[in-house]
């Protein structure tokens, strides 16, 4: 879809980016037929002043049912590796506390420690620059309902096409569950960001554009 | 289903994720027939270990989300920018004691709980609260040990484990005779 902020106002730069690929760093991507799961990469509940060994979780709202990858001692095997903890989601994805994973796993896990905070830096990049483009666009009022709007949808995109992704990646329960969630929430971000953009700024336009002409009035009759 | 304690003086701190004061500290793990499904101590190494905590004295634990028949033995102020509070929950019989083990926002086997063990007659003070509040605030035994208290359990690795510190040896003895086989 055309920007017509872009060609009217010359937006310098928009988030649409940054937010979509830091989305999955700070909103819960619901899991379908989990009883509420979603794909986070923080706790819920306390956390130790150390932080937490696990990086990426699939955790019901107060984190009683959860399953994390976690790197730290594994007593089935006597060894400090990454594994899978869980409780209450083994009839979800069939995965057994102390699970260790394979390469694939190690990967993940190590890319969720770092996206973690990556995810969060590129929501408030993404932010930044959007807050920017509304400040030198000549029509800050309408920048602004570009931007709300956009990052409403973003959201929204990023919920509805992640829980897409995990059902469609839980055909590898676990990794492929948060793998289709990142993803498609990421994808389902982007989308709706330009979408809801580009959407608002016409309706705007149109809505400004509108001339409400008097109706002439009515003689009553003597 | 059979358990096995084993109470442990030598141990690695780090690796087990419990705290190693200067004070008489023991690692309590277990091993079960077979490896629990859940995280998480499982029915038959709850039920003994509550009752041997509360054999001990009174049970304080944090819970975020405190059930109307559990007991509040105060509040504390968590650690962040938020500033949360949470409630301390006060148990006196073994069934009470097993919450610490289910605790909503502080989950045992994230090794994220705290027990405390108090003399029978300890009333709620600031004192004790203080050192309640330092464990969950700075994630380790203070060097301050207040009277009242008997000992301090923490969850170890991915719940698998309990590092239980006390006032003395005698005491870390009446909880392994507790525990040991009949």
């Amino acid at each position: 879809m055309s920007d017509t902020s872009q060609q009217k106002d010359g937006t310098p730069m928009r988030g649409e980016i940054p937010v979509a690929g830091g989305l999955p760093a700070v909103l819960r991507i619901p899991v379908p037929n989990s009883n509420g799961l979603a794909i986070e990469f923080r706790p819920r509940g306390h956390v130790p002043k150390g932080g937490t060994t696990s990086t990426l979780f699939i955790q019901s709202p107060n984190g009683k049912q959860h399953l994390r990858l976690d790197y730290g001692f594994n007593k089935n095997t006597g060894k400090i590796e990454w594994h899978w903890n869980q409780k209450g989601t083994n009839k979800v994805f069939g995965i057994k506390n102390h699970t260790t994973v394979g390469r694939a796993g190690q990967v993940a896990g190590n890319a969720a420690r770092y996206f973690k905070y990556a995810g969060r830096t590129l929501v408030v990049v993404g932010a930044a620059m959007d807050a920017y483009s509304i400040v030198t666009a000549s029509k800050p009022l309408r920048r602004t309902v570009q931007v709300v709007s956009a990052w409403g949808a973003a959201a929204a995109g990023c919920k509805v096409v992640g829980a897409g992704g995990a059902a469609v990646g839980s055909a590898a329960p676990g990794l492929g569950t948060a793998a289709g969630g990142i993803i498609g929430c990421a994808v389902g971000g982007f989308f709706g960001y330009i979408t809801a953009e580009a959407v608002s700024g016409y309706i705007y336009d149109w809505a400004e554009d509108t001339i409400f002409t008097p109706l002439p009035e009515l003689q009553t009759a003597q | 289903m059979t358990v096995q304690f084993r109470f442990e003086r030598a141990f690695d701190a780090r690796v087990w994720e419990v705290a190693a004061p200067a004070m008489p500290t023991r690692l309590l793990t277990w091993k079960l027939a077979e490896d629990p499904v859940d995280a998480g101590p499982p029915e038959a190494v709850a039920a003994p270990l509550a009752a041997a905590l509360a054999g001990l004295g009174r049970v304080v634990f944090a819970e975020k989300e405190p059930a109307n028949d559990q007991a509040v033995f105060g509040a504390i102020r968590l650690p962040g920018i938020l500033g949360a509070t949470t409630a301390l929950v006060l148990a006196d019989e073994a069934a009470g004691v097993r919450g610490a083990f289910e605790a909503t926002g502080h989950d045992w086997s994230q090794a994220a709980q705290w027990i405390v063990v108090l003399e029978r007659s300890a009333p709620a003070s600031e004192a004790l609260t203080a050192f309640i509040q330092s464990l969950y605030a700075d994630w380790e035994i203070p060097a301050t040990w207040p009277n009242a208290v008997v000992a301090v359990v923490k969850a170890g690795v991915d719940g698998d484990a309990a590092g239980i510190t006390a006032r003395s040896e005698d005491v870390l003895d009446r909880l392994e005779a507790a525990l040991a086989p009949a």
